[in-house]
This record gives C-alpha cells, structure tokens and sequence, in this order.
C-alpha cells in the first residue's frame, strides 16, 4: 500500500510539473490587452507577447487594433480606418 | 542558436515610413553599406551587449557541433558552419569578418545578422543561467518565438534601409528547413510577421534591440 502511494505521488508530482500547463487559448488567435499589447497564441495554447505598442515609437503612442485577421500596433488615429 | 542569412533577393517596395521625427519621403533611396559601416556598426553593437565575436570556421567547438548536425542528418557540415552565425551566450560565432564580404555574407547582410544575433543575446539576458538555451534546444514552439522576434530586426532594417519586403511566408519556411520547428510552430510564426510587417511598414520598430540599432543607423546614414 505504501509503494502504491508512493508511486501515485511520484506520478502526481510528475503531472504537476510536466510544464504541460491548460490550453489557454486557440493557436493563432490574438488579441489587444488593456495595456496596449498585442499577444498571440502559441501552438501550445499560451498567450506570448507579439507587441508592445507602446514601445514601438520613440515619439508616438501607437495602438493596438484588430487589423484584418490579427492585432497589431498602428499608428494615432488609424485604428478606425 | 543559428540564423540564416537571407539569400533571396527580395523585390524592392516603396512606401511611406513614418519616422520617429515625422514623414520621410515616399521614395527612399536603398542605403549603400561601406566596409567603415559595418566594422563601426559591429563595434558599436559588441561592446554595448557584451558580445564576442568568435571566427566560426575555426573554432572546435563549432566543429564538433558540425559534425553532430550532420551525423543526425540535421544539416551538413559546411552548411552550418559557412551558411549560419551561431550565437552561444554572449558568444557570436561567425564565418566571416565584419567589414569583409565573403560568399554570401555580403556587407548589408553582416549588419543585419549582427543586430540579429544581439536580440538572441538580449533574450538570454530574461534568464538565469542556462535556461534560455535550454528552452531553446528543447522547445520547438520556444525556439520559433526566439527567432520570430530576432528575424523580425531583420524585417525593420531591410524595410527601413533598403526599402525591401521580407516575405513573411519565405521567412517562416526558414524556420522549417533550417530550425526544425513544426508546421503549427511555422503557421504561428508566419502569422507574427504578417501581423508585424504591417506596423512596420508604417514606421514602428518593435524591439529595443532593433531600436538600438536603428538609432545608430540613422545617425551614421542621415536618416533623422
């Protein structure tokens, strides 16, 4: 009985650690955050940083916007067009 | 991590860029690299990320991997160790001397592989220790966002200085062929410099490494 357990905890603690974290989301999808970045999903379901859109121009505070099938960051003003 | 150089001749496009410091002229002339360019560009670009830089065609280490590679059937031999600038830490193994065009390696390509292998040095520097290698050997999705981002400096100085569109299809196929990352991994990375060509053909420098190397750039050819 206690080599069962054993053996199931070593398991447990194998499946927690496995980095095999839940899909989070669609691979490919993306998406604009609150604070102006742009991620996409990876092929295994996690979010990664695409952009920062508010660190792509020295001068201006660009956005993030849905343009055609995907975010990405444009400049003021063109995120309605 | 390798990267390799883009032989291709791409079609020149014209566009409005806009600068940091306003509009540019819509049609501007491809930048013309001198030897002095590159060996300033290279200095400038070392000394500020800490970087080494090894002569790839000589080095042991790099032909041990040589042979490895190619007794896995990964790549050939001379392939790896003439076609690719390795970068391993704050070691750049390159086959070629900066300012010296050799085979393909011609003087535009040496500034953009430069500020390419400096953005691998810059992603190291978000880890402790080996983990960034690790990842990046062990991870073929981790592996294809690293040279996503890096491959992307290359998509913003060839837009900006010569007026060229990197194709982003062509692009993520180099990921296949020459980093063995998986057609989900390639359709994400293709996705990210469609995406990312758009904003930069509007003027935005994604990276602070690229954007290091612009300002530098700008300045050695008048562009601000």
């Amino acid at each position: 009985m206690r080599k069962l357990i054993f053996v199931l905890a070593l398991l447990l603690i194998a499946f927690l650690t496995c980095g095999c974290p839940p899909k989070a989301c669609t691979p490919n999808e993306t998406r604009c955050l609150w604070d102006n970045k742009a991620e996409i999903c990876d092929s295994l379901g996690q979010w990664r940083l695409l952009a920062d859109c508010s660190d792509v121009s020295e001068w201006y505070e660009w956005s993030c916007c849905q343009v055609g099938d995907g975010c990405t960051c444009v400049p003021p003003g063109e995120c309605d067009q | 991590m390798a990267t390799k150089r883009t032989s291709k001749k791409q079609k020149p496009m014209l566009g409005v860029a806009v600068a940091r410091v306003g509009l540019v002229p819509r049609s501007m002339r491809p930048v013309t690299v001198t030897q002095d360019d590159v060996i300033e560009f290279w200095r400038v670009m070392m000394e500020h990320y800490g970087a080494t830089l090894i002569d790839k065609t000589s080095d042991a280490d790099m032909k041990i991997v040589a042979d490895a590679l190619n007794a896995m059937g990964i790549m050939d031999r001379e392939r790896f160790l003439t076609g690719f600038t390795t970068t391993i830490g704050t070691k750049i193994y390159a086959p070629f001397t900066p300012g010296t065009p050799i085979g393909g390696w011609n003087l535009w390509n040496q500034i953009t592989v430069c500020t390419h292998e400096c953005y691998h040095i810059a992603q190291s520097r978000q880890f402790e220790g080996i983990e960034f290698g690790w990842r990046y050997i062990t991870s073929a999705t981790a592996r294809a966002y690293y040279e996503v981002e890096a491959y992307r400096s290359d998509m913003v100085l060839n837009w900006r200085y010569q007026n060229a569109t990197l194709n982003p299809a062509l692009l993520a196929g180099v990921l296949r062929d020459g980093y063995a990352c998986p057609e989900a991994d390639v359709r994400m990375a293709e996705k990210m410099f469609r995406l990312s060509l758009i904003s930069i053909k509007k003027g935005a420098i994604p990276g602070e490494v690229t954007q290091f190397a612009c300002n530098w750039l700008d300045a050695r050819w008048n562009r601000k």
